[in-house]
């Protein structure tokens, strides 16, 4: 059959390079990648992390105005300790998961999507990040996308957002911006198991049991059209204010944990729940300071309860950010945000009915921003943990860059920073661009 | 003639044999251009005439949005019996006329000033007490009295707010939108009309913004009787000529044509239509008309040589022998008008050129199209005028007997001119030097109320309000201290007063206000009303507290005309009686250089403004753009002869009757006392490129004649009289009545125009029938007798247009970029920067940027970059997106930049690693940009910098890289100011070709040298002057930034949706 595979490879060598000449005769075609080695030593002196990654990017300029951005990422760890073993897509649907080509790499497309105008209306339609509100670090209205907790939240949002598929729509409308979204990728969150050095183990996220388990598998929406989540936001700019309305119908991006006593042995049931989340931002700079403000209101939440045969209560959650930034100092930013989230509250819910979170940021930029060195801290009021991460960057070239840092987690075992007290690690990482 | 008459012949048979699509075509140029007109806007204020970037005007606009000063209209009510106003009648008048004023839309209430809104200062017991005029009414004897005693105990009032002699008091009005002042000067005059007289009350309203108002109002009316007249005394030239109906209403309908489709084009451009537009359309008319009348004239010369042929056969032979007189005098026509618009700074002259030219190119363009297509679809038809004159006996007879009087006239002129040829050239000669002694005595002037008729009541009522108040006319000084509340102390104020003495001994100068006569009323008024009292403290401390009384017991906002908020700066104002050019020289000169050797002093600085310096500055150009435009004018004519007939001593002897004409009409300006001013100065300009088409179709026809076969020179040359001569009187009737209309104006600058032009046009048409040929027969220069070598081909046309298009362009630039519109040496350091910020940087740009960030030991980052800025009205938006390295890829930076220094801009980073907007804070704008050694203000500003912010000193001249610049050094107002900036000194080293910083350097707040920015490569692109390369060296890191600019596009659409935040999100 080997003439067959002649035939097709001919074909194909054929096809490819009448494609690639249509490609070049009509647009324009750019490719970058990035090349990463980061490693990550536990305090215990071994490696959490040891890592390789290629992330190659494409934009194609078609002559008629639109562009096509494609991203991959191709990842290998070698160290296999967030998760170990093959890459769960449970979380994930069908059209959104991850690839693994063996135990240690995997490959996953991390954004595609096609640029283009329709009138005065910009679209971006494919699989792609949407960020939404005004806190670092702290989410409120950016839940658009769900988050991988492979490394907890360490790492950037933006490696930790998973990309989804969907519509998106800006809409001029007079001077303001209406954004309209349609999400039918229904691809949620996505926690290391327990396996994984950062599998969660605060009450906070686990049902209190006293007895044998067995977990059920997630009911998890799949209908393209009816679990499709959906969106609006409209921004302003308004004497000199940044101010943004936005409205979200969507799934909560972290299941329920629901029980089942009824047959004498407790089942457990992941499920996603709809919510609607209606928000509000707004920023502005007064002279050497920015405000900004966000923020929440869900209506339909769910936590883990001790007091409830479902092992869950609904509250609605209201939650805020204020944040304020200085950078009256040359070449360095301070950043404090203090924030709230809300919940109707009852006797045996797991959480406490206000948590309050307060962090702190500063960035110093020496040598022409070559060097920067960053330290935040979030620290929880409630649990009195935190997590402080500092990080020094150098940029060797324009290309290389390398950077070390520290994440030192503290306090109770069932905080939701002090379950990682264990983890807390030295990274180092060289990024090169291509 | 025409040795490729195949071609112009096919064009023309080809016209004739598809009238209707040529009318059809014809009919859409006119009315896809002429359908704009509705846009046309009227800008007949008089700063159109200034150049926007005049740094006198420029900087007169910042202090008037400083002080809150705007053109105003003036009422005043004088009143001529022995008290004067002093009676409750006429202080009730005022009353009632304030009140009615602050009413009107279009003026700001708490702008009106009068007796009705002032308030006096007088002392008490316990220090002093403001108390207005009219806090009770002015209706008993009692009051009166009291109002008389406060208003002349109060200096500063006197001459200013009531007549010294009492016989006048003013309401002056500050108008909020200068554009309907018309409207409201209307609404003024109507409220003055209803005034509630008292006995021997008079109300007269004048002023700047008056003046503005109705100056539009008058030029309507005036062009609503100009024009109609300009069309029916053509129409009448042509009925005379003809005497046929076709020969009246095809011509008018070119003209209507021409006209329509030259304010169209206006209009379409967005060029408003000035005062002097006016001219133009009368212009266009008489002009439009010209290339009709030869064609009409050869039309029925072929008819009464054929009688027998068709219609469409004499149309083509018409215009096949008239096509190439008509757009030879169309190309120099058309060169005259031109070369207005390289040459003269001032936008409405520029127009006038610019458009004047497009009209006489349309103007042929609808005789060689329309009139021959329209004339085709008529039956033949003899002209009786043409009958008499016409048989082939009379034609070919030498004596002219038995053609029409006209005929014979110019058959005369020509005998008695070739029997005489040495009197016509010593006449000639006579008349040049006549001319000379003439020219000498010309004056350049401009006073804007003379182009009103001096019996208008706008005329009256400025003489009569400069006859008893101080003057209506303002030279301000505006004076800025370092320090905050630096007018508080007593040595500024001091040298403030010495100012005013010094202007009040100035000729004209009637009186002068400033915050001092504030002062020292407050000053005596605490001191019990003493006399001796009115003096300025010597105490800051107690000026403080003064300010602080009156703000206590009184509106603060009182002095907000004369001092800002923070005492830094104050207006002193020189009222003058006169708005003379001449008579203002003097003193314009005289107190610049009394600020420059005087007054200015550490700490304190006066610059001169107001409306006298502004008008002194750009009437002073008039004299010198006026020779350039001449000269040029000259030029180009005299090219375009020596490319058409290919000989220069063609081009050097068609000049001469030109020239003789132009010389007699300065002769006549200097006799006559008729000064170069707005509407004179263009006349000579258009004069050339018209009167060279006497002098073209004279050696035209003469050399066709003398080259055609050996004979008697003077029997052939006095063969072009009956014929040529005869059009050309036509023409020259045509054209001298047209521009002759104009002398029925009644906006005298248009009367003197159009004047002018109509004897240039008869001194030219003289000189080309008598001196012209005279000299062509005693010398008898070769080219006469030769036919041309190199025939005339319709692409000469073309190549003449492009070689004028290229000589003005070489012109402008020259012209702009060598002298400017400037005098160099006497801008000051403010001047010079006002200049650098005026420079055009493109309404919108897109460029790749490249950045290359290389430190101390040489290693190199290199950024690539591609940004985009647009105006929007005056607040610039800049955005840059970065497009690689890959680690910053998406990196992307917007701000908005407000043209209000007060309003921080807005500024946003787009940080792809957290998919967020950020708004930063842009009060650090010494901060460096992404790791460049600009500073954000840099990135901003690009070479321009914010005025307000500096301290501005001329402190000589450098050379940079072999151009010399001129040394600006800025020193930030406030350490406050230096340490948002990064700087406590920085020197500008300006190219003052092109306005911009070649190189400039840096020092620290603690007085290091800090860096220094060069841009080593400027282009210009698309007309713009644009830096492609500026490098800045940080010495105290010694870290360099290179930048790089590449594919700088100022042409294409840079969309305003560009620059939103979903643009940063989205990317490039």
């Amino acid at each position: 059959m080997s003439w067959v595979a002649g035939v097709v490879a001919a074909a194909s060598v054929v096809l490819g390079a009448t494609a690639g000449s249509v490609l070049a005769a009509t647009a324009e075609v750019e490719f970058q990648a990035q090349i990463a080695i980061s490693n990550a030593i536990e305090r215990g002196g071994e490696f959490q992390k040891n890592e390789l990654s290629f992330e190659p990017r494409i934009d194609i300029w078609f002559a008629g105005g639109a562009r096509l951005t494609a991203k991959g990422l191709l990842r290998s760890d070698f160290a296999d300790k967030l998760e170990p073993g093959r890459p769960s897509n449970d979380t994930r649907s069908s059209y959104s998961g991850r690839i693994a080509l063996g135990e240690h790499t995997e490959f996953e497309v991390r954004e595609l999507f096609l640029d283009f105008e329709l009138g005065e209306t910009q679209m971006r339609v494919g699989k792609q990040q949407v960020v939404w509100g005004q806190a670092d670090g702290l989410r409120i209205l950016d839940v658009v996308n769900p988050l991988s907790f492979r490394e907890f939240i360490l790492p950037d949002f933006e490696d930790r957002r998973i990309p989804l598929w969907m519509v998106n729509a800006e809409v001029p409308v007079g001077e303001a911006a209406l954004q309209l979204l349609w999400i039918p990728d229904q691809t949620y969150d996505e926690f290391a198991d327990a396996s994984g050095a950062f599998a969660f183990t605060s009450p906070k996220f686990r049902p209190v049991l006293d007895q044998v388990v067995r977990i059920r598998s997630a009911r998890k929406p799949n209908n393209f059209l009816e679990d499709s989540d959906v969106g609006a936001r409209l921004s302003a700019f308004v004497s000199g204010w940044d101010l943004t309305a936005s409205y979200l119908y969507h799934y909560q991006d972290q299941p329920v944990l629901v029980l089942d006593r009824s047959s004498g042995m407790t089942q457990v049931t992941p499920t996603y729940e709809r919510t609607h989340l209606a928000g509000v931002t707004a920023s502005k700079a007064f002279g050497d300071f920015v405000f900004r403000g966000e923020l929440g209101y869900s209506t339909d939440r769910y936590f883990a309860s001790s007091e409830s045969v479902q092992g869950i209560e609904k509250s609605f959650e209201a939650s805020g950010v204020l944040g304020l930034d200085y950078s009256g100092f040359t070449d360095l930013l301070i950043s404090g945000q203090f924030f709230q989230s809300s919940v109707e509250g009852g006797s045996g819910m797991q959480r406490a009915q206000h948590e309050r979170s307060v962090s702190l940021l500063l960035r110093r930029n020496f040598s022409n921003d070559t060097v920067t060195l960053e330290m935040l801290a979030i620290h929880n009021t409630n649990d009195s943990d935190g997590l402080v991460q500092i990080e020094l960057s150098y940029q060797l070239t324009s290309n290389i860059t390398i950077s070390a840092g520290a994440d030192v987690f503290y306090g109770d075992a069932d905080g939701v920073f002090g379950q990682f007290d264990a983890r807390d690690r030295f990274s180092l990482k060289v990024e090169i661009g291509v | 003639m025409s040795t490729d008459p195949t071609l112009i012949e096919q064009y023309f048979r080809g016209v004739v044999a598809r009238p209707w699509t040529t009318i059809a075509l014809s009919a859409l140029v006119v009315i896809s251009t002429g359908a704009f007109l509705p846009s046309l806007v009227m800008d007949t204020r008089s700063d159109a005439f200034i150049n926007a970037n005049e740094p006198a005007l420029v900087y007169r606009e910042k202090v008037e949005e400083l002080f809150g000063l705007a053109d105003p209209i003036v009422v005043a009510v004088t009143n001529d019996s022995e008290t004067g106003i002093y009676n409750p009648d006429s202080l009730l008048l005022v009353q009632w006329l304030t009140e009615e004023v602050q009413r009107l839309a279009n003026v700001d209430p708490e702008r009106v000033v009068s007796l009705a809104t002032e308030a006096n200062i007088v002392g008490t017991q316990d220090g002093m007490e403001i108390e207005d005029f009219f806090e009770e009414p002015p209706t008993t004897a009692e009051r009166v009295q009291w109002i008389r005693q406060a208003v002349e105990d109060f200096p500063l009032y006197q001459g200013n707010l009531v007549a010294r002699d009492h016989s006048a008091t003013l309401i002056v009005a500050e108008l909020l939108d200068e554009f309907e002042a018309d409207v409201t000067y209307d609404e003024i005059l109507n409220i003055a009309r209803q005034a509630p007289l008292g006995p021997h009350d008079q109300v007269h309203v004048a002023g700047e913004g008056a003046i503005a108002g109705y100056l539009s109002a008058y030029i309507d009316a005036d062009a609503q009787k100009l024009n109609p007249l300009a069309a029916v005394v053509i129409t009448i030239v042509l009925f005379v000529g003809f005497f046929t109906l076709r020969g009246a209403i095809l011509p008018n309908l070119v003209v209507l044509g021409t006209v329509g489709s030259t304010f169209g084009l206006m209009a379409a451009f967005g060029v408003p239509f000035y005062v002097i537009t006016n001219a133009l359309t009368v212009s266009l008319i008489a002009m439009a008309v010209a290339d009709s009348i030869h064609v009409f004239s050869q039309y029925y010369t072929e008819r009464q040589r054929d009688q027998h042929a068709s219609q469409q056969t004499l149309v083509v032979r018409a215009l096949v022998e008239m096509w190439r007189p008509i757009t030879l005098t169309t190309v120099t026509t058309a060169a005259g008008f031109l070369s207005l618009y390289p040459t003269s700074s001032m936008p409405p002259i520029q127009y006038f050129g610019l458009f004047g030219g497009i009209g006489v190119v349309l103007a042929w363009l609808f005789s060689v199209t329309f009139l021959p297509a329209a004339l085709s679809l008529m039956q033949p038809k003899t002209s009786r005028a043409f009958a008499a004159s016409g048989s082939k006996a009379a034609l070919n007879s030498e004596e002219g007997s038995g053609r029409d009087w006209a005929s014979q006239l110019m058959a005369r002129v020509g005998r008695v001119v070739l029997d005489y040829p040495k009197s016509v050239v010593a006449f000639g000669v006579l008349v040049v030097g006549i001319g000379v002694a003439g020219a000498l005595q010309v004056t350049v002037e401009e006073i804007r109320i003379a182009n009103f008729q001096t019996d208008e009541p706008i005329y009256l009522a400025d003489a009569a309000m400069n006859a008893s108040m101080d003057g209506v006319y303002h030279l301000d000084v505006l004076v800025e201290t370092d320090d905050f509340e630096g007018l508080h102390q007593s040595e500024h104020l001091a040298r403030i007063d010495r100012l005013q003495r010094f202007l009040e001994s100035q000729p004209g100068v009637g009186g002068t206000t400033s915050v001092v006569d504030y002062i020292k009323q407050m000053h005596r008024a605490v001191n019990e009303n003493r006399p001796e009292a009115y003096s300025i403290p010597d105490d800051a401390f107690l000026i403080s507290q003064l300010f602080l009384l009156y703000s206590a017991s009184a509106d603060p906002t009182d002095f907000e005309e004369e001092v800002d908020g923070e005492y830094r700066q104050a207006l002193v104002r020189a009222k003058i009686d006169n708005g003379s050019y001449l008579r203002n020289r003097p003193v314009v000169l005289a107190t610049e250089a009394y600020l420059r050797d005087e007054f200015n002093a550490p700490g304190i600085t006066g610059t001169l403004t107001g409306r006298v310096n502004v008008d002194h500055h750009w009437v002073e150009e008039i004299g010198s753009s006026h020779a350039n435009s001449v000269g040029f004018a000259f030029l180009a004519v005299v090219l375009v002869v020596m490319l058409l007939f290919r000989s220069v001593v063609a081009g050097l002897i068609t000049t001469v009757p030109v020239a003789m004409a132009i010389l007699l009409i300065y002769a006549w300006m200097g006799f006559t006392d008729v000064w170069l001013g707005v509407g004179t100065t263009m006349f000579a300009s258009i004069a050339i490129g018209l009167c060279v088409d006497f002098t073209i179709h004279t050696v035209e026809r003469l050399r066709d004649l003398l080259s055609s076969a050996p004979r008697d020179v003077k029997a052939a040359m006095l063969e072009m009289y009956p014929s040529t001569g005869r059009a050309l009187f036509f023409n020259l009737i045509a054209i001298a009545l047209g521009f002759g209309v104009l002398i029925t104006s009644d906006v005298p600058p248009l009367t003197n125009f159009g004047t002018l032009v109509a004897l240039a046009v008869v001194a030219a048409f003289v000189a080309s029938v008598t001196l012209l040929p005279a000299l062509i027969y005693l010398l008898q220069p070769a080219f006469m007798f030769s036919r041309p070598s190199v025939q005339f081909r319709p692409g000469f046309a073309t190549a003449s247009v492009v070689a004028i298009g290229a000589i003005s362009l070489l012109a402008y630039s020259s012209t702009f970029a060598d002298t400017g519109t400037l005098d160099l040496d006497e801008l000051d350091g403010r001047q010079v920067m006002q200049a650098v910020n005026a420079r055009d940087e493109g309404e919108q740009v897109g460029r790749d940027l490249r950045i290359e960030l290389i430190d101390r030991r040489g290693k190199t980052r290199v950024q690539e970059t591609r940004g985009y800025r647009r105006y929007f009205g005056e607040e610039k938006r800049t955005i840059i997106f970065y497009r690689a390295p890959a680690n910053i890829r998406d990196t992307a930076f917007l701000t908005y930049d407000y043209p209000d220094a007060e309003v921080d801009d807005d500024q946003w980073l787009y940080l792809p690693a957290l998919r967020k907007v950020r708004r930063i804070s842009a009060s650090d704008r010494g901060d460096y940009f992404l790791g460049t050694d600009f500073t954000y203000e840099e990135i901003k500003k690009e070479n321009k910098i914010e005025l307000s912010d500096y301290a501005l000193t001329r402190i000589g001249h450098e050379m940079v890289n072999g151009i010399e610049c001129i040394v600006v050094e800025g020193v930030p107002r406030s350490s406050a100011v230096a340490k948002e900036l990064g700087y406590g000194k920085v020197v500008w080293r300006v190219d003052p070709a092109i306005w911009m910083s070649r190189s400039s350097d840096y020092w620290d707040v603690n007085g290091n040298h800090l860096k220094t920015i060069a841009s080593p490569v400027i282009e210009q692109i698309d007309g713009v002057w644009t830096a492609l390369e500026i490098t800045a060296v940080n010495h105290k890191t010694r870290h360099r930034s290179v930048f790089t600019f590449s594919n700088v596009d100022y042409g294409s659409d840079v969309p305003a949706k560009l620059f939103e935040q979903r643009s940063l999100r989205r990317g490039l």
